[in-house]
């Protein structure tokens, strides 16, 4: 028997039952906690009362207490490296899938950061993703001539206030310099002086522009997605699996696509911020070792990475030549095989800290508390911490 | 006997119309609950026809039935736990002039300070060598653990406040501490008795950590625990939240008619009892 916990049970089920059918002499016992919250005090106390499950999902990167950074460091997870697919990971995920090299998850699914729209919408006002800076002040007032916005917002859950500086900063930052982050750790670089401010200002000129709905702040995500559903809004900048909640709001036969967020006058610097979406760790103290490593090896092959894919509005993270990519993932595959995908920052800041301030910063910002640079100097302080 | 006047008649306007405005959650409640899903809504504009799919799935999909069981039988353990353990502790601590007695009722209320993560983990370890993990055992014990400081501490002030000779009467007339305990003075204790079952009742229905991580991979499940499963990452299904939320309200509130004279009374507070 192999024992299993994450969350998004309606894409996980599904991955389940073809292990299960692949593997007939396993049987799966899953918990499925949806809340982020009880799911991270839920594992970290099993963990550490070594009743944590055979395989458990975690997050990527080192940013959160249970990211694979975080529980491998404490010696909670399996070491992977070893494994038959570790080598088909693609080298842009590796790090965010370890610790001081060494591999202990498996990327099961990619997402990105770009803009949702709402295609029958934006044919409504005449209008089509913007591909400069230019354009999408342009689109702003053409929804605003429309009645319409622009580009929900739905800033009072606070984790869609990071989304919008993460695109620009695809463009301004980490893509053009991936080891952005390494830098700042070496004290050679800031979020001050860095095209972190000029993403910031950004986001305040699209805010004058009235480009977001008003009273983001005390717009909740569902009623952000709501406006874009309906076609109240033209689109979001948002995680792709997003679209899965704009979806259940639409009109039946209504479709959405996803674009690149641009930063600037052209085109090609455009970059899109890309990352694992859901990795899985084997528990370093698991019960059943056999069963989680033929579970991971699943997983990991072609048909496990399109089945979860598909399920969970993703894309793949490993080959899978059998998956047929939609209007919404289409564009973070082209983004990959064209070099320009950039990486989340969360996922590379050294501390939890940093996430943290940031997210309570970006609220302010939007309620025009404080300053792109006031916010991006508590940054610098949070990261030197 | 007062008349019925142009004033009172506003002054009941007034009333009905702050009624009225305290409904209006429970309209769009019942009014998403009753819309199918994938139907767009608007929580307060009623969208005709009504739909009772949202109450069949939620009761099948989250398995309802078993959760209220669950949760009924965790919720009535634990308070009839609170009640005879928070009564007889208080007993002594109210009536006892020594020293110990007032260095135990601090001991007692140091636990409404504590915060509960800093005892999480002993808890869980202490839970899974005793074999109870995945037991409704291992909440109803963090339950009436969780619960008894804030109890204790309503029984003790209360009793200090209650005359000493009921009990010297009791004594006169032959009883032992236990009899007149149980006799005398827990009848007493009835108005705030009844303000503990309620307020425990309430918190211990509500609760979602303990369930969740005591009875992770037994198949089993409280209500509230069941509810939050229809709550996604990217996705909520609203309706069904609901839907599920509506069935589960009702068994609390039907309590809370059954004995509504009692919990009124309860908070009122007094001897009267």
């Amino acid at each position: 028997m192999l024992t299993f916990a994450s969350g998004q049970q309606v894409a996980a089920e599904p991955l389940l039952a073809a292990f299960e059918e692949a593997h007939p002499e396993y049987t799966v016992e899953p918990v499925f906690i949806e809340q982020d919250a009880a799911y991270i005090q839920q594992l970290r106390t099993q963990l550490s009362g070594g009743t944590a499950p055979d395989i458990f999902k975690v997050w990527p990167g080192a940013g959160d207490a249970m990211a694979i950074g975080a529980v491998a460091a404490d010696g909670l997870v399996a070491d992977l490296s070893d494994e038959p697919w570790a080598s088909d990971i693609p080298e842009n995920l590796v790090a965010l899938a370890g610790h001081e090299g060494d591999l202990y998850s498996l990327p099961a699914t990619i997402g990105g950061i770009g803009a949702i729209y709402n295609d029958a919408a934006m044919d409504e006002v005449g209008a089509t993703a913007p591909t400069t800076w230019s354009e999408v002040l342009q689109l702003c007032a053409t929804a605003q001539e429309h009645g319409k916005v622009a580009y929900a917002l739905g800033t009072k859950d606070a984790w869609t206030a990071q989304l919008l500086p993460y695109a620009l900063t695809g463009t301004l930052v980490y893509g053009p310099n991936p080891s952005f982050t390494e830098d700042q750790t070496e004290g050679t670089a800031s979020f001050t002086d860095s095209g972190w401010m000029e993403a910031l200002e950004k986001v305040v000129e699209m805010d004058d522009a009235g480009c977001f709905n008003e009273g983001a702040n005390g717009t909740a995500y569902d009623a952000q997605m709501t406006m874009v559903g309906e076609g109240a809004a033209l689109g979001a900048v948002h995680v792709s699996q997003a679209v899965s909640a704009a979806r259940q709001y639409a009109a039946d036969g209504t479709t959405f696509s996803l674009a690149p967020f641009p930063a600037t006058e052209n085109p090609d610097d455009t970059y899109v911020p890309v990352a694992p979406g859901i990795n899985f760790a084997m528990n370093a103290k698991a019960e059943n070792p056999e069963a989680a490593k033929a579970f991971l090896a699943f997983v990991a092959s072609p048909e496990g990475q399109a089945l979860f894919a598909t399920a969970s509005d993703s894309s793949p993270a490993l080959p899978a030549p059998d998956y047929e990519a939609d209007e919404i993932n289409q564009p973070l595959i082209d983004a990959l095989e064209r070099g320009r995908a950039a990486v989340y920052p969360d996922q590379t800041w050294p501390n939890t800290q940093v996430k943290e301030e940031y997210l309570i910063a970006m609220q302010e910002l939007f309620n025009r508390d404080v300053t792109p640079a006031e916010v991006l100097q508590r940054l610098d302080d949070a990261i030197a911490s | 006997m007062h008349r019925y006047t142009v004033r009172t008649g506003l002054r009941e306007a007034g009333v009905i119309l702050v009624a009225l405005v305290f409904l209006v959650p429970l309209l769009a409640l019942t009014n998403v609950a009753f819309t199918p899903q994938g139907r767009p809504a608007d929580a307060l504009t009623i969208s005709w026809p009504l739909s009772t799919d949202n109450f069949v799935q939620a009761w099948s999909q989250g398995a309802l039935g078993g959760a209220l069981v669950n949760s009924a039988v965790v919720a009535v353990l634990s308070v009839v736990g609170v009640v005879v353990i928070a009564a007889m502790a208080s007993y002594p601590l109210a009536r006892s002039t020594r020293r110990w007695s007032r260095g135990t009722f601090f001991f007692f209320l140091a636990g409404l300070l504590i915060p509960s993560q800093l005892g999480l983990l002993p808890l869980y370890v202490t839970m899974r060598d005793a074999g109870l993990l995945g037991t409704l055992w291992a909440v109803v014990l963090i339950n009436i653990g969780g619960q008894l400081p804030f109890s204790i501490f309503l029984y003790t002030t209360f009793l200090r406040e209650l005359p000493v000779e009921y009990e010297e009467a009791a004594v006169l007339d032959g009883c032992g501490p236990v009899r007149t305990f149980v006799s005398v003075v827990f009848p007493l204790l009835r108005a705030v008795t009844g303000t503990i079952v309620v307020l425990n009742s309430v918190s211990v229905w509500n609760e979602f950590f303990t369930p969740l991580l005591y009875l992770s991979g037994s198949g089993q499940t409280t209500a509230p625990v069941a509810i939050y499963n229809f709550v996604g990452q990217y996705v909520a299904q609203w309706p069904l939240v609901f839907a599920a939320l509506l069935i589960t309200i009702l068994p609390v509130l039907i309590l809370y008619f059954l004995l509504q004279k009692y919990i009124i009374r309860g908070f009122a507070g007094g001897l009267k009892g």
